[in-house]
C-alpha cells in the first residue's frame, strides 16, 4: 500500500486503456494487472457516436481511479482548459498533463509543461506531468507546486525500456521525497521491474499491454514485474562488482579439485 | 446565428443555452464536457449558460487514453 497525495493506492502499476482490442479486453486486462489507477482521454464525439457511452460504462465497472490526461494538447490553453474539462466531467482533481512539443517524437514542451502546471497546482488539482529525464524541468515542476513527477523511459509508444538510467537513477537521488513514475516507454516486465529497483514510485503504461498478442496474460506479468522490482528494491541489493567472487565455500573444497592442480 | 461546433459550422437560435444546444444536436443527457472559446463550462451551468454568435464550442467525452 502506498499512497498519492491523501489517495491510498494498492499497485504501483498504472494502466492506459487505449488501443486494446476489444472493450472486453481492455476490462480483463485492468483486472489482471491489479491496477487501481488507469488513465482516460476526452474527445471530440459527435451526437451519433454512443460508443463513448459503452466505454465509459465499461471504465467506471472496473473500479479504479480515473487519471484523465491532456493528450494532444499542444499549449498552455488547451491544457489547462481540457484539465478544467476533465476535472468536471470525472469529479476529480487528478490530471495527468501532457504538453506535446513536437509530433513527430512526443516529447513534452518543457517550457509550456511548467507554465501549465503552475496555473494548474494553484488552481488545486494534483497534476501528473509527463516530463523527460530533466533534473531541471523535474526541479521546476516541484517548485510550481507539483507533488509528482512521471519522467518517460524512452519516447511514448516506443517499448524501447529506460534510455536514459544515469539522469534517472540521479533524479530518484535528487528528489527523494517527490513521488516518481516513470511514464512511457515501457515495453516488457523487466523494463517496469528495472523501473522499481531503481526506487521509482510506480510505472504508467499502456501499449505494451494494449498490443500484446495475449494483453490479459501481458497484464499478469506486469503486474508480477513491478512487484518483483518493488520488493527487490526494498530488500537492498547488493552490490555490482568488477571481479569474480565464488559463492560457494571454498573450505573443504573435495581432494579431486586439488588433484587438477598438480 | 452562427456557430462552431467540434471545429464545424452549425447555425442555431439566437441566445441559446448550452444544455438546449447539447439536445438539438442530439446529445440527450450525454456524459460530455463542454468549452466555448476555451473556457470550460461546469455541467452544473449547462442550462443556464447561453451562447453568443461565432462562439467556438467544444464538446468532448471520455475516450480510451494513455
Amino acid at each position: 500500500m502506498w499512497s498519492i497525495g491523501e489517495t491510498e493506492i494498492n499497485s504501483r502499476l498504472l494502466l492506459g486503456t487505449a488501443r486494446y482490442p476489444s472493450p472486453e479486453t481492455m476490462r480483463e486486462a485492468i483486472s489482471a494487472s491489479r491496477s487501481d489507477i488507469i488513465t482516460v482521454s476526452l474527445r471530440r464525439e459527435s451526437a451519433s457516436q454512443h460508443n463513448n457511452e459503452r466505454f465509459w460504462d465499461y471504465l467506471k465497472s472496473c473500479g479504479a481511479h480515473i487519471l484523465p490526461n491532456t493528450a494532444g494538447c499542444h499549449t498552455v490553453k488547451e491544457a489547462v482548459t481540457t484539465a478544467h474539462m476533465a476535472r468536471d466531467l470525472f469529479n476529480t482533481n487528478w490530471i495527468k498533463l501532457e504538453v506535446i512539443g513536437n509530433d513527430e517524437t512526443l516529447q513534452p514542451d518543457p517550457f509550456a509543461l511548467v507554465e501549465a502546471a503552475k496555473i494548474l497546482n494553484d488552481d488545486g488539482f494534483e497534476v501528473f506531468p509527463y516530463s523527460t529525464e530533466d533534473l531541471i524541468v523535474a526541479e521546476r515542476l516541484v517548485d510550481s507546486g507539483c507533488r509528482i513527477v512521471m519522467p518517460w523511459g524512452s519516447p511514448i509508444g516506443s517499448g524501447q525500456g529506460i534510455k536514459h538510467r544515469e539522469a534517472l537513477k540521479r533524479m530518484r537521488q535528487r528528489l527523494p521525497d517527490i513521488t516518481l513514475i516513470v511514464d512511457a516507454g515501457i515495453g516488457k516486465p523487466s523494463h517496469a521491474a528495472e523501473a522499481l529497483e531503481m526506487g521509482f514510485d510506480a510505472v504508467l503504461l499502456n501499449t505494451a499491454v494494449a498490443l500484446a498478442q495475449d494483453p490479459i496474460l501481458m497484464a499478469r506479468a506486469f503486474a508480477n514485474g513491478v512487484d518483483a522490482g518493488r520488493m527487490a528494491y526494498e530488500a537492498g541489493m547488493m552490490r555490482e562488482k568488477s571481479l569474480a567472487e565464488a559463492s560457494t565455500p571454498t573450505i573443504g573444497t573435495p581432494f579431486w579439485h586439488e588433484e587438477q592442480r598438480i | 446565428m452562427n456557430i462552431t461546433v467540434n471545429g464545424k459550422a452549425e447555425i442555431t437560435q439566437e441566445g441559446i443555452s448550452v444544455s438546449d444546444l447539447l439536445t438539438s444536436l442530439g446529445y440527450n443527457n450525454g456524459f460530455v464536457a463542454v468549452a466555448i472559446n476555451q473556457d470550460c463550462v461546469p455541467r452544473s451551468q449547462f442550462s443556464e449558460t447561453t451562447l453568443k454568435g461565432a462562439d467556438d464550442i467544444e464538446i468532448l467525452a471520455p475516450m480510451s487514453g494513455g
